[in-house]
């Protein structure tokens, strides 16, 4: 429970961290900000959005403390100010609808491929030198060195727009309302295939290789070699001895490779125009909608944190030794 | 990074063999040097890639090696002139970023106490916010352009490598001849530099050419976005403009297809690079290695339990 | 004479290096009867416990069994496929490994790697009651069945790995260093309850250690090893009195008091030769106060010279024809 807690704290300093990054930033651009923040829109914005803007920043003429309690509170309540793009809807009305899109693209993606790339990691170095072990990583390697959306654009091209086997972009058919029937959820999951597919592909490398290494290492350990010696099955030995311990560290990199993951996921929902936060992103950058941004940031940052905290959860299941305390 | 070479192996020597000994290291090698001269001799082999040559979203041709883009410029002529500025980026950041992440590690590591719990909370909080969605919000800040961009890359990218360094500068600090430098009055400067980063040159290399991965595929993805400066030529940018004009929606293939080659192809001839040095400065797989090799000579097979070779003869 | 339950002819073990293979064993003949304890001493890289985990196959890679045979209870184990062996190991032969601290899996109950121990070998219906019964043999409370290995004390743990090589009831049982990270009490605590155990089942052990007045206590018979090679053999007794090759004596002499002395063996100058590139003739001539030319000429075969006892050095093969 102590390591639980321990980490929770960890987690709560870097979601502060984040916060705070997110109130300095404009205001660390050289000169000074809210003259350099609002030339940009001059003669764009209506004076109520310049307004909501500046209210969004806290840029007031409040002494700098202030403006950041007042970003604080804020923030706490959930009031991530008004998009400028989607003008005059509030920024957490914007995210919402997009954020669980792209929970379940990610999460989808991330939990696939590092149960396909673990398995697979397992039989490499079980079977040490044999074709798996010697042609799989490396081709793996080659597909995880092209950037994901690059692969995404591959994989639209050939399979959705050439022979036609997968649509071509958005969550599911413009002929559909969402709701908890069979045929939406098939075509949701018909519409995820391709980018869900290209994240699995792209990060199976790596979750096979940092599988196969640790499980080298632990194979060679002493408690594997008591394992043998005592006649135990081989499947046992390479499964709840060897996997087992290897597991952890693969856990400990799933947590942090998340964000990474997250990244290209984000650039890979772009090329399929799938309604998450990464095409909310494009938006946001290409109509300089700051407080868009920085709201997204802001989310996917907590995801993330959130999800590295179950991760450590489940590590903390996985591992007594965390458990702490001589029973 | 499993390896940690004893003090007194030549570094480079132990690279040379790695390249040498594992055949995907040579054909990485082989593939680096390639998009090298690229770079180095771009001008001199392909035309001006600013320049309109022909019509838009021609397919490759014997004048057009590979096609045109959307405003009809030649396809091959950028990915030339992309390599050259995507190269000289990426391994620059690659540099600074293990420079930035060695100077913060090593001093996490050496000094302990308040330092190490400090840093190691900073590289910490920077290893668990997500790196592009942060590079955004900084870059979008920021004047585009290639500054701006090698900026945004080191600051989402040194964390890992300080959380690495700190680590074996702590199994450094523990060494003897360190702990008797200590003891002998020597300056911290003088340890530092002396004693501890020289015993980490191969693992520095190692980073060097994991962070110039990344800091390619991280600058080609935020160009991708629209974030770098979208009048220069890029791999990232090439792959900006390809998806602005709906290069996929019109069968223009080519337009993209190149691109991304280049940069898996730079990308994977670097990491089997790595994982090559990574096997062969592992003493216990090279034991291995030359077990496997030993056996089937011998005419057996490896299996689960000690074999037995009985030379009858 | 009873036969041998275990019997080793010529056994060689090389490792495989880069440069090529290093011969850690060279053709190592010993005898174990049923019932007895034969203790193993020599110095640390002797090859000790590659002997042990050669044994039942459990040497790790680099390393391959390169001539002689081994043979117990009737069986050719060095002919024995993966199902043979696996039927062998533990069932027959078990084993107590020199690094218990490291030998237990570190995330599954001490329970769970006796139960599965006793399932995988077909007497898994009595299951954690069992298991329980063999902690309490050893002196551990059965609750502890759910602990994990870091809840544990050295001590204990090293128990754990008694209890676990006593699981299936093996005919013999292999202690490599069984109490060398531990301190005396503890030691003499955990000998006395092999010693116990071992008079309540009767199976054979074997006894590897490097501190020869403990292993001279507690063995029936000793062999002694140096730099892979077998130098003497015989009853403890024997050899505690009159050890009749040079290295032998040399390590009896760093232990003035065969009781309870824990001097190291430091009174034989010089250190053991690299088995990269061993010296020629005997392996111990460089160190040897008595060494002969002859000595660095030619390998001593082991000789006989009394019941039991035989030993193999130039002096004695001399000293007979002389
Ligand atoms: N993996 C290996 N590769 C090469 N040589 C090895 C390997 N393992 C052991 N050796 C060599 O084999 C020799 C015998 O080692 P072994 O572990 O059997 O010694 P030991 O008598 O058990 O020593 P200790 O008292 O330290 O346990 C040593 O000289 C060692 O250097
Ligand atoms: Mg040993």
């Amino acid at each position: 429970m102590r390591y639980l807690l321990q980490r929770l704290g960890f987690y709560l300093i870097a979601g502060w961290a984040a916060l705070t990054l997110n109130f300095f930033l404009p205001r660390l651009m050289p000169g000074d900000p809210a003259t350099a923040l609002f030339a940009r829109f001059r003669g764009r914005l209506a004076p109520e959005a310049m307004a909501a803007l500046r209210e969004t920043f806290g840029l007031t003429e409040a002494p700098l403390l202030q403006q950041y309690f007042t970003y604080l509170s804020h923030v706490l309540r959930g009031d991530l100010g008004i998009s400028v793009a989607y003008f005059p809807t509030p920024v957490s009305e914007v995210i919402a609808t997009g954020m669980l899109w792209t929970v379940f693209l990610a999460g989808t993606a991330v939990v696939v491929s590092f149960a396909i790339g673990t398995l697979l990691g397992i039989v490499a170095a079980w079977r040490r030198g044999g074709w798996i072990d010697s042609w799989l990583p490396s081709t793996l390697v080659f597909l995880g060195a092209f950037p994901y959306f690059w692969l995404a654009m591959v994989a639209l091209y050939l399979l959705g727009f050439t022979l036609g086997w997968f649509p071509l972009g958005h969550a599911y058919g413009d002929d559909l309302t969402p709701a908890f029937t069979l045929e939406f959820m098939a075509d949701v999951f018909r519409h995820a295939a391709l980018p869900v597919g290209t994240v699995v592909i792209a990060t199976l490398g790596g979750w096979l290789l940092s599988m196969r290494n640790s499980m080298i290492t632990v194979l060679g350990s002493d408690f594997v070699n008591l394992a043998r010696a005592k006649g135990l099955a081989p499947a046992r030995v390479v499964l709840r001895y060897a996997a087992r311990n290897a597991l952890l560290p693969s856990i400990t990199g799933f947590g942090m490779a998340l964000g990474f993951v997250l990244g290209g996921s984000l650039l890979t929902e772009i090329v399929f125009s799938y309604p998450g936060q990464g095409y909310l992103l494009v938006q946001a950058v290409r109509n300089q909608d700051y407080p868009l941004m920085q709201g997204i940031f802001l989310v996917i940052t907590l995801a993330v944190l959130g999800s590295n905290w179950l991760v450590d959860v489940i590590y903390m299941w996985l591992d007594p030794r965390t458990r702490g305390g001589r029973s | 990074m499993s390896g940690s070479p004893q003090r007194g192996a030549n570094p480079l020597a132990m690279w040379l063999l790695a390249v040498r000994s594992d055949r995907r290291a040579t054909v990485g090698a082989f593939v680096l040097l390639l998009f090298g001269l690229l770079a180095c001799l771009g001008p001199w082999i392909a035309s001006d890639p600013d320049a309109l040559v022909g019509m838009p979203l021609q397919p490759p041709s014997l004048e057009h090696w590979l096609g045109t883009t959307g405003q009809g410029q030649d396809v091959f002529a950028q990915m030339v002139a992309g390599t050259r500025v995507s190269l000289v980026l990426g391994f620059s950041v690659g540099v600074v970023v293990v420079l930035v992440g060695a100077l913060i590690g090593v001093a996490a590591g050496y000094f302990g106490g308040r330092v190490d719990a400090m840093l190691s909370l900073l590289f910490n909080i920077f290893l668990v916010i997500p790196g592009l969605p942060l590079a955004i919000i900084i870059a979008a800040y920021l004047p585009s352009g290639p500054l701006t961009l090698a900026l945004v890359l080191i600051v989402t990218g040194w964390a890992w490598n300080a959380r690495v360094i700190r680590a074996q500068t702590l199994a450094q600090r523990q060494r003897d001849f360190v702990s008797a430098a200590i003891v002998a009055g020597e300056s911290h400067w003088r340890i530092i530099t002396r004693e501890i980063l020289p015993t980490m040159t191969s693992l520095i290399v190692a980073q060097v050419i994991g962070s110039t991965v990344y800091a390619i595929g991280a600058q080609v993805g935020l160009e991708f976005l629209g974030l770098g400066d979208v009048s220069k030529v890029t791999w990232g940018t090439n792959l900006y403009w390809a998806q602005n004009d709906s290069a996929l929606l019109t069968g223009a293939w080519w337009t993209f297809a190149p691109t991304g080659l280049c940069v898996a192809l730079v990308g994977f001839g670097l990491t089997m690079l790595n994982s090559a040095f990574d096997e062969i400065s592992n003493p216990r797989l090279q034991l291995e290695r030359a077990w496997r090799a030993h056996l089937q000579a011998c005419g057996h097979s490896p299996g689960r339990s000690t074999p037995v070779v009985i030379d009858r003869g | 004479m009873a036969e041998p339950l275990l019997s080793i002819r010529d056994l060689c073990v090389d490792y495989v290096t880069a440069d090529g293979p290093v011969r850690a064993l060279d053709r190592v003949s010993l005898d174990v009867m049923p019932g007895e304890t034969l203790g193993i001493a020599g110095e640390s890289g002797s090859g000790k416990s590659t002997l042990a985990q050669a044994l039942i196959r459990v040497l790790p890679p680099p390393a391959v069994i390169t001539g002689g045979s081994v043979v117990f209870d009737g069986l050719d184990v060095l002919a024995l496929d993966e199902q043979g062996l696996r039927d062998l190991r533990w069932k027959r032969i078990a084993m107590v490994f020199q690094s218990s601290m490291d030998a237990l899996n570190p995330v599954i109950t001490v329970g769970e790697q006796l139960t599965d121990t006793l399932s995988a070998h077909g007497a898994g219906q009595q299951g954690r009651e069992r298991a329980g019964e063999l902690l309490e043999l050893v002196g551990i409370p059965a609750e502890r069945l759910t602990a994990f290995a870091h809840q544990l004390s050295g001590g204990m743990r090293q128990r754990v790995g008694i209890a676990l090589a006593l699981a299936l009831e093996p005919s013999l049982v292999i202690l490599d260093e069984p109490t060398t990270a531990l301190d005396v009490i503890v030691e003499r605590d955990i000998l006395a309850e092999i010693r116990n155990l071992q008079r309540a089942r009767g199976f054979a052990a074997v006894f590897i250690t490097h501190d020869i007045g403990r292993m001279l206590q507690f063995s029936d018979r000793v062999a002694i090893f140096y730099a892979g090679r077998l130098v003497e053999v015989g009853p403890a007794r024997t050899l505690a009195d009159e050890p009749r090759h040079p290295y032998t004596r040399g390590l009896i002499n760093a232990f003035p008091s065969v009781h309870g002395d824990m001097r190291k063996a430091a009174s034989i100058p010089g250190s053991p030769p690299s088995l990269r590139t061993p010296p020629p003739g005997c392996r111990f001539h460089p160190r040897c106060p008595h060494a002969m030319e002859v000595c660095s000429q030619r390998q001593p075969e082991l000789v006989q010279i009394g019941p039991r006892h035989a030993a193999a050095c130039h002096l004695l093969i001399s000293g007979e024809s002389a």
